[in-house]
Order: structure tokens, then sequence, then C-alpha cells
């Protein structure tokens, strides 16, 4: 946990190589990388359905975690960032429950075994900490029978239908994929503030609950009256 | 000599008879150049012959200590390549990729960026032991760098 900091307390511009940004809500993450020519630190994320995002401005991060890796594969898991970026900037990412399997295709491509899968924004970071060879996540230990997981799921589908870009097919299978396994945003940061990956479930459950109680401690602090 | 040669040779001096006799039946395995076997470390290796413009100059920009912006244009032609269905240019890259010069980011950018194409690349497990192999001869924690890579 001593590579999870509140940007309040150590800002994110102190971010070695890479790392994941998490919002105050705890309800959006992304990867957080610099750029090569002005080395100026990037959120890459998923915002929505097709709308991968690349922001200069880092300040919506309330908490931020470096990723427990070695320079290289860290230049390596930050580059594939920027690369999964300028491929998808203008869509191709949609939004979806996807089964846990291999997210790249042999040409580099998303690889989606039927119409509706997709990524959240946290299995969007696995994807891309994955394209680079790391592991964050054993997936097999998490839970699938969270019914707050498919009430969420159900939610989402409903707020993608609003999209005017999504197809009637997308939807179906997006319908279709309630009740795959959910990998939380605070699960996916408690992932990269573990000492080793590939973390299991109960592992990356207890760091998601500090990693929370961080953020409760600080917005508590907040809103308390001066 | 660029700051990566002169890093390895530094490590190179550091290690005792046996393990240098080690390193050095490793490069020849690996068919790299090696210490007073006639071709210089500073002589372009044969293999950099065969591979294209755009990769030298790549090196280069590896070379100077830009790695970064160096992964980004490897990304992007290899990207391009592979979204062609061009996987014998690929793997003409993996085939011939020398390993004296490279950073190592480079050369594990190389194997990420190739892992999802690997059954289309036959060269792709020889680059991979090479890149191993290096990596052990350098006194690095082989399987956790490159074990994700396979």
């Amino acid at each position: 946990m001593d590579r999870a900091h509140l940007a309040a307390e150590l800002p994110p511009a102190e971010l070695r190589i890479v790392g994941v940004g998490i919002y105050r809500s705890a309800a959006h993450i992304g990867v957080l990388c610099r750029e090569p020519a002005d080395k100026r630190l990037r959120f890459i994320h998923l915002a929505f359905h097709d709308d991968l995002r690349l922001e200069d401005d880092v300040t919506k991060c309330f908490l931020w975690i470096e990723a427990k890796l070695e320079d290289e594969p860290a230049a390596v898991v930050a580059a594939q960032a920027r690369r999964v970026y300028r491929k998808y900037q203008r869509g191709g990412v949609p939004y979806g429950f996807g089964p846990y399997s291999g997210y790249f295709g042999p040409q580099g491509e998303i690889q989606w075994t039927a119409p509706g899968n997709g990524l959240t924004c946290a299995t969007f970071v696995l994807a891309v900490f994955d394209s680079a060879g790391v592991r964050l996540i054993q997936g097999e230990t998490w839970p699938t029978d969270r019914g707050e997981d498919k009430q969420f799921q159900r939610e989402m589908v409903e707020l993608v239908r609003m999209q005017s870009t999504v197809t009637a097919a997308h939807l179906k299978g997006m319908t279709a994929d309630i009740g795959q396994v959910r990998f939380r945003v605070l699960e996916v940061g408690g992932a990269v503030a573990a000492d080793s990956y590939p973390t299991d479930f109960s592992t990356a459950e207890v760091l998601a609950l500090r990693l929370l109680e961080m953020i409760r401690r600080k917005t508590r602090r907040r809103s308390r009256p001066n | 000599m660029s700051a990566n040669v002169q890093r390895i040779l530094r490590e190179i001096r550091q290690l005792t008879q046996d393990e240098r006799a080690e390193l050095r039946q490793n490069m020849k395995t690996m068919g790299a150049p090696t210490e007073g076997d006639g071709r210089g470390r500073l002589q372009e290796h044969p293999s950099q012959l065969a591979i294209p413009a755009w990769l030298h100059a790549l090196l280069e920009l590896d070379n100077k200590g830009q790695s970064d912006a160096a992964l980004d244009e490897l990304f992007d032609r290899i990207d391009e390549m592979l979204s062609a269905s061009e996987y014998e240019k690929v793997d003409s890259i993996l085939a011939n990729m020398p390993l004296e010069g490279p950073s190592l980011t480079l050369m594990m950018a190389l194997l990420s960026i190739t892992r999802p194409a690997g059954e289309h690349l036959p060269s792709r497990v020889r680059y991979f032991d090479r890149v191993y192999r290096l990596c052990t001869a350098m006194r690095r924690d082989a399987d956790s760098l490159l074990g994700g890579l396979k």
C-alpha cells in the first residue's frame, strides 16, 4: 500500500513510470503514464461505450497507485496504453462485460468472442497491463455470484442503450453477458497496489477496502466544517 | 558506445570467471559477437543488415536513451504490419533483431506487441529464447521479466 497515494497528499506528477488513477467516487479507473515528447502525465481511460480518452488533466484522479514493476515492464505497459489509445481514439472499444480471457487478437485488435462483449473501465486497465505481459489478477478466483454486480451490469446496459452509436446486436450481447464476472474499480486498484502479481481475489478485496478507507478518510476531513 | 552497452560491459566485468565462460557460451549460442571473436562489438552485426531502415532509426533513438519514443514508433510500425496480416515482415524482424544494442525495454516491447500473433510468427520462439538467455546472462530475473510475454 506504500504505492497508493491520495493526490492531495502526493500529486500524481510524482508517478515514476506507470500506474492507475481512481476518481473520488471510486467508480472510475484508468491508466496513468507519461507522454514521451513532453514527459507530462496522461490519464488514459475508457470513459464509456466507444469513448476511449486521453486526458492531460489528471486532477480528477483523487487516488493514484504506482504499479510494482521493474522499469522495463513498466515502460512497456505505459507504451501499450498509449498504443491502444492511438489505435482506438476514434472508437472501437465497446462497453461490455466480456468473459475474462485474452484481450488482443493476432492483428493487435481488441478481441471479442461474441457481439456485446466489451470492456469496462476496470477491464480496460487489466487489458492494457495484460498486453504488456503483466497479468494483474487471477481472474478465476473472482466471485461470479454477487447480486450487486448483476444489478450494476443491468444498469449499465440501460445507460449504453441511450448511446446513439450502439447497435441492437451489441445491446443484445451485453444483456446476455449479465452475470459475467465483474472486476470492480477498487478491486483492480487493490490488485495494482498488491506486492506481487497476479493478485487473487481475497488479497485484492482487502486492499480495495483499504483504498476505500483512504478515500473516505480524506472526503470526511474535507466535508468537516471549519 | 551507447549507455546500454557500457552498462552491460560493466556488468560483465563484475562476473566471475565461470560466469564469464557461461556468458560467452550463451552469446555464441545466440549468434552474437563476443569479446575477441574477430567481430568487434562496435561493428555492425550481420543481422542488422537485414532489418528495415526505419528499425535502424528506431534503434538509434533507443540508443540515445529515448526508449519511450522508440517504443511508440515500434508499436505503430508493427501494429500496421499485423493489421495488414504482413506476418512474414514481422517474422523477419524477429529473426534479425540484434541482441546487442537495443535496450531490454525495446526487446520486451517487441515480444509484447508480437505475442497475440505468436502462432503466425515462427521466429518469435527463438527470439524469446535469445532475450531470455540475455536476461539470465545479465543476472536479471528472466522468469519474472519475460514470463508473461511467452
